[in-house]
């Protein structure tokens, strides 16, 4: 699988949000958007997703995304929302099933396919306890590895995840970061909108920083992470420990 | 798959008990007096007689009845999954009233003096046009404290409207006919009424059940759902479309009979787990269901007019709906 | 008839009923600027008030659907019935109804306009009663006499006797006359059988379609009013089940509402026609009797002309 973006422009409300952004990702990896607020990862992750309109072209193995049908693109890319949830106190299991939609033919009945595709994405996100629980009895640590499930359940070969871990307890993120690890290590690519930056270091192969409407550093996290990118884009002085377990401790505002 | 048995075993029960009303419907007239009474004399012209009510008096009140009641509850889930609101409702979200003056402004024309067929023309475009102004003002943000103030507007308006259209009408009875097109009845409708809204129904219910599966894709939202393969502005098109064909039809008919596609659903969501999809057919049978039963109730009293179908319909739903206002409050404070 | 009463009051934003109340005193001189602001008062005044004396009078009274002399009243100031409107006429009297709107009433009684006030006639008697109260508030007294002699005599050629043919008066709104309304009484004075039997204060029950051919009536005499304006409660005449009864198995008469809205000396007319319905289907039944033993009139009716032509 080979996502490619190239020179792509995005305005959001009249605003430009994207400048020109270009990059290209091959086969299985994590990959890490990062960047301070408002400089335009969502948007760029909608805009792959096919939600908004941009100019510029996003192609995966060499099909541009906005020719292709619906279906087609929701086959080929699963899309988590940045706090997503169920409007309706659904049951954990009907949910998960609900990434198979994109699957099922026209008054059809889910597939053993399907099935075992399902039973995959509960497993690997972990929620077989909760299965035929209300979804909104769920904590918000538990509800969104249900939700992240649901966008397993897809089994799409490009998934895109905005802020997975935000508002989640140290135990929850980690559960998250590492099924979305295991899930590109099973040969996919994740795309994932990170804010917490040890946790982008230690689970992501690749970063991408985003800084007003373009790429900043584009490359492995200890490449991205430096001093001087964190100031010039974050605008913070921080303690980065490398090595084997690094991280990022964010110590003082820069001026 | 155990879920499956359960849905068969709903839609069944649901089946049979709208059959079973039906069917009492048609057998059981005003004040309880029973059908076989009617067939009981002797005479050939007295058989014909009750024939004749048979076929031209009762089969088109319960047709109606089935008709009517189908489209509300199947019209209610669909709009409460597209909406994602346990509150929308065509009667409360101002789609029967737009169906009601867009009838109206045709019947008191005189339109309708080239065919009847251009009322139930005129309810469908009045009940369009009034879900799509809702959905202008309200469909993206499916907060209820939006969806229902742009409720109170468009029924206002609509009502209001209705109102001055029968007033500046020549007919001689506008007060009177006010409360026919405001609330609903059955009595005394007749096969014709029925050929001319089943066509409309029909489409209508087509494109609201085509919407199934991204109603259920709906239920994490619309992004969500447009990447999973489900065009919104499609999903939308289809079920403001279906939506206004089936009810502007019953509505231009039977007038305006609220609530039924508040409560309908609601009873079926949790034996059906919830989910939108397939609340679609017991919401139509339920629905159906009870405005059969509603419509046997009108019949008890003997003596005045019968009372309105949309009056027993309003008392079961207004109650309901306080109920559900209470619990969504308690719910998401 | 009430129903209709009613309805003419709702139309005019009047909904509230008042007492009848006695004719005020009849001044020495008689009124000579007199306004009337009720339908049912129009009517009287027309037949009974000297030429130029009415100086206005109620729009229904001027308006050929609703009443039986629009004609002579077309050069007649309209009102609305609203005490505007009756004060710019200076009047010396006002005609009303007795359900006219209480509010108006007191303040004409409070201005010191002298008031006559007609009531809601259910018999042959309240509707002389009601020509001798204007006759008398007008100083018309003789005029008075003579209008309930052509009333009388009028009533009198259309009296038919006997076991005549069941007949029900159904009205659009799905109303049946009772036989104490002045319908009723029309029908029974004219030698039909009322298959309505219940008798109420309103003077009408509410059978539905099937119950009205449960019911079996050989004429169905339907009370239509405004045939041209489209309204739900004409839509009701119309239903198929209602007109194949109708062509197979009943006699049928149009009795225009203009002529028995308002309980006035016009209700003579609809008699005429229901006394040339029962002559019709007396006729009938005696050449059919030889042939049938049962009477289903099947396929005929009561000669075109007698209802549907005219308005």
């Amino acid at each position: 699988m080979r996502l490619a973006v190239e020179n792509l422009h995005a305005s959001l409300g009249g605003a430009r949000v994207l400048r020109g952004v270009s990059l290209a990702a091959d086969g299985a990896q994590f990959v890490g958007l990062i960047g301070p607020n408002g400089v335009g990862k969502t948007t760029l992750v909608r805009a792959v997703a096919g939600l908004i309109p941009f100019e510029g072209v996003v192609t995966l193995d060499g099909a541009p995304v906005s020719a292709m049908s619906a279906r087609a693109r929701a086959r080929a890319i699963s899309y988590l929302a940045q706090g997503e949830g169920s409007h309706w106190p659904l049951e954990v299991s009907r949910l998960v099933a609900l990434g198979r939609l994109p699957h099922l033919e026209p008054f059809h009945r889910a597939s053993a396919e399907d099935e075992a595709a399902i039973e995959r994405a509960i497993s690997l996100a972990g929620v077989h306890e909760f299965l035929g629980r209300d979804v909104l009895t769920l904590s918000g640590g538990e509800r969104s590895r249900v939700l992240l499930a649901r966008a397993l359940a897809v089994e799409a070969p490009l998934m895109l995840v905005d802020e997975p871990v935000s508002a989640l307890d140290p135990y929850h993120q980690l559960r998250i970061m590492e099924v979305l690890r295991a899930y590109a290590d099973e040969g996919r690519m994740v795309v994932a909108v990170l804010h917490d930056l040890t946790l982008a270091a230690r689970h992501c192969d690749r970063l991408i920083l985003l800084d007003d409407g373009k790429i900043k550093a584009d490359g492995p996290p200890a490449d991205v992470l430096t001093p001087q990118n964190l100031r010039e884009t974050y605008r913070i002085e921080a303690l980065i420990g490398e090595g084997s377990e690094p991280f990022v401790l964010p110590i003082r505002r820069a001026e | 798959m155990k879920r499956h048995i359960d849905a068969w075993a709903v839609n069944l029960s649901l089946a049979a008990l709208a059959a079973l009303l039906f069917a009492a419907s048609i057998y059981v007239g005003r004040g309880g007096e029973l059908l076989a009474d009617k067939f009981e004399t002797i005479s050939a012209v007295d058989r014909d007689i009750a024939w004749l009510i048979l076929t031209e008096v009762r089969l088109p009140r319960a047709l109606l009845g089935l008709l009517v009641g189908a489209t509300l509850g199947l019209t209610g889930a669909g709009l409460q999954g597209l909406l994602r609101n346990p509150l929308a409702e065509p009667g409360l979200i101002g789609a029967s009233g737009g169906a009601a003056l867009g009838a109206v402004l045709v019947f008191y024309s005189g339109l309708a003096a080239g065919t009847a067929m251009f009322v139930p023309i005129g309810g469908v475009i009045g009940a369009v046009a009034a879900l799509a102004v809702l959905y202008l003002l309200a469909g993206r943000g499916p907060s209820v404290v939006t969806i229902m103030l742009a409720c109170v507007a468009v029924s206002g308006c609509t009502g209001a409207l209705t109102s001055l259209a029968l007033n500046l009408s020549p007919s001689p009875y506008a007060a009177l006919e006010i409360v026919f097109w405001m609330l609903g009845s059955l009595t005394d409708r007749s096969m014709t009424q029925v050929w001319f809204v089943l066509p409309f129904m029909g489409v209508g219910w087509l494109l609201v059940a085509s919407t199934w599966r991204a109603l259920d894709a709906l239920s994490l939202g619309e992004d969500t759902a447009a990447t999973l393969g489900f065009s919104m502005r499609s999903v939308t098109a289809r079920a403001i479309l279906g939506t206004g064909l089936a009810v502007g039809a019953a509505v231009s008919v039977t007038g305006v009979v609220g609530f039924v596609g508040l409560v309908v659903p609601h009873l079926m969501r949790p034996l059906v787990g919830q989910r939108p999809a397939s609340l679609l057919l017991p919401s139509a049978l339920g629905g159906a269901a009870l405005v059969l039963a509603a419509d046997l109730f009108v019949r008890i009293p003997v003596n005045g007019p019968e009372l309105k179908l949309g009056v027993v319909t309003s008392l079961i739903g207004a109650p309901f709906f306080l109920w559900l206002i209470l619990r969504t409050r308690r719910e998401a404070p | 008839m009430r129903g209709f009463a009613v309805c003419v009051a709702l139309l005019s934003g009047l909904v509230l009923p008042a007492h009848a109340e006695a004719p005020q005193r009849p001044p020495e001189r008689p009124p000579e600027r007199i306004v009337s602001i009720n339908l049912c008062s129009d009517i009287l005044a027309a037949d009974l008030a000297a030429p130029g004396t009415l100086k206005s009078v109620f729009r229904l009274g001027r308006d050929p659907g609703d009443s039986p002399v629009a004609h002579r009243l077309q050069h007649i100031p309209p009102n609305d019935g609203r005490l505007e409107d009756i004060l710019p006429f200076a009047p010396d009297l006002v005609l009303a109804h007795e359900w006219s709107s209480p509010f108006t009433l007191d303040l004409i009684r409070r201005i010191g306009i002298p008031l006559a006030t007609v009531k809601d006639a259910r018999s042959f008697a309240d509707i002389r009663e009601n020509i001798r109260t204007v006759a008398a508030a007008l100083g018309r007294e003789e005029r008075g006499e003579t209008v309930i002699a052509e009333f009388d005599a009028a009533m009198e050629a259309a009296r038919r006797e006997g076991e005549g043919p069941t007949a029900i008066l159904y009205q659009d709104l799905g109303s049946a006359a009772t036989p104490n309304s002045i319908l009723g009484r029309i029908l029974s004075h004219t030698g039909f059988r009322n298959v309505v039997t219940a008798e109420n204060e309103v003077g009408l029950v509410y059978p539905g379609i099937e119950d009205v051919i449960a019911l079996r009536p050989e004429l169905l005499a339907l009370g239509v009013y405004r045939p041209d304006a489209p309204s739900q409660a004409k839509a009701l005449l119309e239903h198929p089940a209602l007109r194949l009864y109708r062509e197979r198995y009943a006699s049928e008469v149009h009795l225009p509402a203009r002529d028995w809205t308002c309980s006035t000396r016009f209700v003579a007319g609809i008699a005429a026609r229901l006394a040339a319905a029962h002559d019709a289907m007396t006729d009938e039944r005696r050449e059919q009797h030889s042939l049938l033993t049962l009477p289903p009139w099947e396929g005929q009716t009561v000669e075109d002309g007698l209802g549907r032509g005219r308005r």
